[in-house]
């Protein structure tokens, strides 16, 4: 149920405590009232108006993050565009980038499956649906189905719900630990409505959660204390390092090429898709390429080149290319506080992200791969648009690898289990705990590793 | 040496090789080891000799 206007919520009785309703938030929370488990849900909601940052440096300046840190019911699936994809098994050991993930794929899987519900897919979405296209390259389609509102799509589930508590309008701005910073004991607040600030204790036995976005999540864990030490949840000096994005090239290339794309749709239960080729993993391995997914629309078929390099029974199609790419994590892209505090006292981070010269010609390689591969087998040819690679690059709005999974304080910020590293109550759920960024649009895997950490939760009582 | 050196270098710069040849299409070295030799026209197209004869042909036709 929704707290009532005016009602301050308190922390006791709760298993659970959800910093942020938005998919990695919600989903965390419905399925740990699935589960049994009291959960209060707290939601700053208020929309834009009081815009956690206004500094960007980099690629991605001015005030680009702000448009995807949605405070509101539902988070920033309030301006997802439902496209997403599950990451794939080389996402998760890559050699190129030099990290493993302390998971795999396999791992990760019975999630996804689990999760598609959430976001109104069909559990097979999860399946590798690859084919061959043509030696080299397969298709590896985008799910792009109506996007899941959370807000609206929940809402009515959270107010019936007698599990879920839901406290709009309020903030946590900062956290407590125990000396040992093995717990969180505090959780400070504050009331949009009233524009006070409050206390929420926590017990050992309450599990928090961050889900504030991959914004909000590494603005939480680094918050300055006034007496100078660490932040809490910061132990490991990695919150907010690793800043990634997906770089998108929109008409990076075109190309002619000898295969009927629609040929290659997956079944019906699939949704609605969008045509996509990439390297088969045994060429991103053998060429250290990154993530590179070329989606593919059918243009006019007047080209000169389909004439010239047409034949009896092989027809040649003409297809625009958009590139949705990967982003090496480096600890110098990052999110870091400025001096400047909100109303709620929160101070305001400020996001460095730079694309590097190899994030670049990752993307130019991959396309010219294309081109040599469609020439050496004579089923097409390609046309790179250098201005659109070099010149052109933006960004999906996410925002991942803030507070990422790894194996110790050394490397990460979180455990495998989504677990703050050395705390017992603390987890962070969110694109913010990617260890690498694939290519997809991340929905889908924010959901599926929400249910993978309610999961543990519940598990642990 | 040294200004041998930099001006190798500097043909690795797209821009400095585009000058440089001053063909309508451009070898450019295949990026892949045995890969194919491929031609740039000068929209970007990466071709064959053939096709680049082939489009000539098609453009010269009455």
């Amino acid at each position: 149920m929704f707290l009532q206007a005016g009602q301050r919520p308190t922390s006791a009785g709760y298993d659970c405590i959800v910093i942020g309703s938005g998919p990695a938030g919600m989903t965390t929370a419905l399925r740990l009232g699935e589960a049994g488990r009291r959960v209060l849900l707290i939601e700053s909601d208020f929309g834009n108006g009081d815009l956690p940052f206004s500094v960007g440096y980099g690629h991605f300046a001015g005030t680009y993050w702000n448009a995807h840190s949605i405070r509101a019911l539902g988070g920033t699936s309030n301006a997802w565009t439902g496209w997403t994809s599950p990451l794939r098994d080389v996402d998760f050991d890559h050699p190129t980038i030099g990290v493993s993930w302390p998971i795999t794929l396999e791992d990760v899987v019975p999630f996804y499956r689990l999760g598609a519900p959430f976001l109104e897919r069909h559990p097979s979405t999860a399946d590798d649906h690859s084919q061959v296209v043509v030696p080299g390259w397969i298709y590896h389609p985008f799910s792009v189905h109506t996007p899941t509102r959370f807000g609206e799509k929940y809402r009515g589930v959270l107010t019936a719900s007698r599990q879920i508590d839901v406290a709009a309008g309020f903030s946590i701005v900062s956290l407590d630990a125990n000396a040992a910073r093995s717990s969180l004991t505090m959780l400070h607040a504050f009331d949009h409505t009233t524009h006070t600030s409050f206390d929420m204790p926590v017990a050992p036995s309450q599990a928090v959660v961050a889900a504030a976005g991959g914004m909000g999540n590494a603005q939480l864990l680094l918050q300055p204390r006034g007496d100078g030490a660490t932040p809490v949840g910061n132990e490991s000096g990695l919150a907010g390092r690793f800043l990634m994005e997906h770089p998108h090239f929109y008409r990076a290339a075109e190309c002619v090429m000898g295969s009927d794309l629609s040929r290659f749709t997956p079944p019906q239960r699939f949704g609605r898709s969008v045509h996509a080729i990439l390297p088969e993993t045994s060429v991103e391995r053998e060429r250290g390429l990154m993530g590179c997914s070329l989606n593919l629309y059918h243009q006019n078929q007047e080209h000169e080149l389909i004439r010239t390099l047409a034949r009896p029974g092989v027809p040649f199609f003409h297809y625009q290319i958009d590139v949705r790419s990967e982003m090496r994590p480096t600890e110098a892209n990052h999110v870091f506080m400025t001096a400047e505090r909100s109303r709620s006292g929160i101070y305001r981070p400020a996001a460095r992200c730079v694309l590097s010269a190899e994030d670049l010609d990752n993307v130019d390689t991959t396309l010219r791969l294309l081109g040599e591969s469609l020439v050496a087998q004579d089923r097409g040819r390609v046309r790179v648009n250098n201005n659109v690679l070099y010149r052109e690059a933006t960004g999906g709005g996410h925002i991942m690898g803030t507070t990422r999974m790894g194996r110790s304080r050394a490397d990460s910020v979180v455990d495998r289990d989504c677990r703050v590293h050395g705390y017992d109550n603390f987890f962070v759920a969110g694109s913010s705990v990617f260890t690498t960024g694939g290519f997809a649009n991340p929905t889908f895997t924010i959901v599926a590793l929400a249910v993978r950490l309610a999961d543990e939760i519940a598990r642990r009582g | 040496m040294w200004l041998a050196g930099l001006g190798g270098g500097l043909l690795s710069l797209p821009f400095v090789w585009w000058f440089k040849v001053p063909a309508r299409s451009r070898n450019t070295a295949p990026s892949t080891a045995g890969g194919p030799a491929t031609y740039v026209d000068q929209d970007g197209w990466m071709l064959t000799p053939d096709d680049v004869a082939a489009l000539a042909a098609r453009r010269t036709a009455p």
